[in-house]
């Protein structure tokens, strides 16, 4: 099930400065282990004019922080050919920003500060380890800063690492694209014929 | 196939949503009822039935069949409270409950058990309450399982309950079959999402027509925030009206004046009120006592497909250990199993990459097993306690400690022996710190060395009661037997947060059960 709130009230005014503090003790840096087993090289996912009007919670530079996500979250379920890699992250993308909008004031004011923070570059680098655009950092950096966010002892950060992974998981194994593969049902053929919510366009 | 709420818009059902109604709306009627879930359906099937003009208020948007299309995301987005966001203000326990028209019973998984008797005996023993010993309640519960057909399910099990049920049997627990609210159910197992062919008998298909049926009007898509007092009476109550989403809040408000009201908002949503009400709290009771059965779950590979997403979600349940060290003694769990559909899979694994997608490629293979704690019959299992935050919106303070530590990795050891008694070839306790388990001797010495620790167990709640409780003694209680406010002569609460302690057993019986007791007695006070 869902565990993706993100920061709990408590750790709200302090996030910056928990942030700060606490990037002393938590040695971030490529050199922890690659877990992700994805490619390196980024998608790199620049935002056109055209698909602003499709978000209603993400900004441009959320796309590109999620779209950089995406693969890691993924890992080898994530496609290998490019063209289906693009396809991919734009089908999640609208997913995420509806899961994100229907959150409810209090989250959605909780991931937009998240996000804002994870936008600056020193903030990022000094929580993520991530010094580059989200669109240059390789798989394996961002990997090696969700494993340290687990582990860390600030629940700031266990929380911030559950709500990636369960928003970001969540919506991309609940796509049918990738769960029927999977063996996952869903709406089978005899349901869409037989029920009236199916048949109506 | 005829949906019964297209049916009976049709025949002219008064039902309103909010952002359609001009700012500074009044309405008006005998009895407003806010929250149109389990306890205030069951309220507003009792008082239209009596003739009195009721108005029922919901937050959530109305959404019946034809927008449950089994679809993971839209459903949990758009039919739990906080978009299934909601937890503990530490983060450490994901909370599930409705915020829909119908709230959790139009997202329930419909097991049904009348409330167990040494609950009844708890409270009539140590909370004081009238009425509630098992053969008073026996007539109510009666009327309500004839009214919603509830009847022990005669289908098999689906692979996901017959671990339970094999596991069970293997090593001498007992292991009994559950019974369902259903009506035709086509066992497909998206009760979560909102059942797709009406099957299911929650209130959006039962209490909430009747009460339609009979000139009650629904309003949706409005957020109750605060009563308006004169002296101790509730004069009015308002409304802030959310969009056509209930997402967004339109800066429109509805004024409600009634002669008597009924909070129904369910755990955490009636404290709220009351407290963004400023009510008068004279001994310190409100929104504590708040209980959660907080779950851990155990995901184990079967050997052969289980497909754990297909057919009535749970149907199998062991008591085993409920009520072994005594009502009092030790923390006590009961067992079930969960559905495992892929996205929630997904997110309770606290994992990515590689490592999360090797789990989901298992998905048909998958058994998802849980075990809810018993909480609230002990002195240091006080429950949660619901605030505030600045935004006015309520947040749950629920303090995990080596009482209910202590239960949950009895429960985790007790549910990894059973699914490798079924036959399981991994077991993984949904732990940050566990791993797969490949025999039942691994798994016992590694989970004894798991910390019990907050953020690190993934746990969940889906039946969230208290924090309105009843007792006759109001220096320890927020209302009386009756459900009727202890400080405010027109008020009465009515849904799952008047329980004094949890329920041991999945509660919409409990809850159906008991408002129809009080609010017949309500019904007759009124008329
Ligand atoms: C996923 C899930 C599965 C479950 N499965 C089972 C099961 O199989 N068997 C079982 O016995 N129980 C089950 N339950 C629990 C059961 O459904 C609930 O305990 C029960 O419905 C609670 O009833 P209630 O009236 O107290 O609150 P709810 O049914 O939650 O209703 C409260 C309603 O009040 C509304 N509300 C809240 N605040 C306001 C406000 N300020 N203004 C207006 N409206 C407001 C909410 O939106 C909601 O619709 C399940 C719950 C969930 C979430
Ligand atoms: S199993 Fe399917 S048809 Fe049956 S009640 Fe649940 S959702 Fe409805």
């Amino acid at each position: 099930m869902m565990r993706s709130s993100p920061v709990s009230k408590s750790s709200r005014r302090s996030f910056l400065k928990a942030g700060l503090m606490g990037s002393a003790a938590l040695s971030f840096g490529s050199a922890l282990s690659v877990i992700s087993g994805c490619s390196s090289k980024p998608v790199s996912y620049p935002l056109n004019a055209s698909d602003k009007a499709v978000y209603r919670f993400l900004n441009k530079e959320d796309v590109s922080m999620v779209a950089a996500l995406i693969p890691v979250i993924a890992g080898d379920s994530f496609p290998a050919a490019p063209e289906q890699q693009r396809s991919a992250i734009d089908q999640t993308l609208p997913r995420i920003d509806l899961f994100l909008y229907r959150l409810g004031d209090f989250n959605r004011k909780e991931i937009r500060q998240l996000f804002d923070l994870l936008h600056m570059r020193v903030a990022r680098g000094l929580t993520t380890g991530v010094w580059q655009d989200w669109s240059e950092a390789p798989a394996e950096d961002i990997a090696a800063f969700m494993q340290s966010w687990k582990h860390s002892s600030l629940a700031l950060f266990n929380n911030a690492h559950n709500a990636f992974t369960d928003i970001i998981g969540f919506a991309w194994y609940s796509n049918p694209d990738v769960s029927g593969p999977l063996g996952y049902s869903g709406v089978t053929d005899t349901l869409r014929a037989a029920l009236p919510q199916f048949q109506q366009t | 196939m005829k949906d019964i709420f297209a049916q009976g818009l049709e025949k002219g059902w008064k039902v309103l949503a909010a952002h359609e109604q001009p700012d500074s709306t009044t309405l008006e009627a005998d009895v407003a009822i806010v929250g149109s879930g389990a306890g205030g359906a069951t309220a507003a099937e009792f008082l239209s039935k009596a003739g009195l003009r009721v108005l029922l208020i919901e937050e959530g948007k109305l959404r019946y069949q034809k927008h449950f299309k089994m679809d993971e995301l839209d459903a949990f987005s758009s039919l739990y409270q906080e978009g299934t966001a909601r937890k503990t203000s530490d983060g450490a326990i994901a909370i599930y409950q409705g915020r829909t028209v119908g709230g959790s019973t139009t997202v329930n998984w419909t097991s049904t058990f009348r409330t167990p008797e040494q609950t009844l005996a708890h409270w009539t023993e140590t909370h004081g309450l009238n009425g509630f010993s098992k053969e008073q309640m026996a007539p109510w519960f009666e009327e309500r399982e004839r009214a919603l057909n509830m009847q022990k399910w005669l289908v098999p099990p689906n692979g996901n309950n017959s671990v339970l049920k094999k596991g069970c049997e293997a090593l001498g627990y007992s292991a009994e079959v559950m019974v369902r609210n259903v009506n035709g159910c086509w066992d497909l197992g998206y009760c979560g999402f909102g059942c797709p062919t009406n099957a299911k008998q929650s209130m959006l298909v039962t209490s909430i027509p009747s009460a339609l049926d009979r000139q009650a009007v629904l309003l949706s898509g409005a957020r109750v925030e605060r009563f308006h007092f004169k002296a101790d009476q509730i004069q009015t109550l308002e409304c802030s009206a959310l969009d056509a989403d209930a997402n967004l809040l339109t800066g429109s408000k509805i004024h409600v004046r009634a002669r008597h009201f009924v909070l129904a908002a369910g755990a955490i949503g009636s404290p709220a009120v009351l407290l963004r009400s400023e009510a008068p709290d004279p001994y310190d009771t409100l929104g504590k006592r708040t209980f959660l059965h907080p779950v851990n779950s155990t995901t184990a590979t079967m050997t052969e497909p289980v497909k754990g997403y297909e057919g009535a979600p749970q149907s199998v349940y062991s008591d085993e250990f409920l009520w072994r060290d005594g009502v009092a003694g030790a923390a006590g769990f009961k067992l079930e199993v969960a559905p495992v559909h892929p996205g929630s899979l997904a997110a309770q694994e606290a994992s990515y990459g590689n490592r999360l997608a090797q789990r989901m490629r298992e998905l048909p293979y998958t058994n998802s097993m849980i075990a809810l704690q018993r909480d609230g019959f002990h002195e240091e299992s006080p429950g949660g306690q619901v605030k505030l935050r600045d935004d006015g919106s309520p947040v749950l303070d629920y303090e995990l400690n080596d009482y209910v530590w202590e239960g949950l990795r009895k429960a985790y050891l007790t549910m990894t022996e059973i699914q490798f008694a079924a036959g399981a070839r991994t077991v993984s306790p949904v732990h940050h710190d566990a791993r797969d388990y490949s025999s039942w001797a691994e798994a016992r010495s590694e989970i004894a060395k798991l910390p019990m620790a907050e953020l690190r167990a993934g746990l969940f709640s889906a039946h969230v009661m208290g924090g309105c409780v009843m007792g006759e003694d109001p220096r320890r209680s927020v209302v009386n037997s009756l459900g009727e406010h202890h400080q405010l002569p027109n008020l009465s609460i009515l849904d799952g947060s008047t329980f004094p302690t949890s329920i041991g057993a999945n509660p919409q019986l409990s809850i159906y059960g008991m408002v129809a007791m009080q609010a017949s007695a309500l019904a007759k006070k009124l008329t």
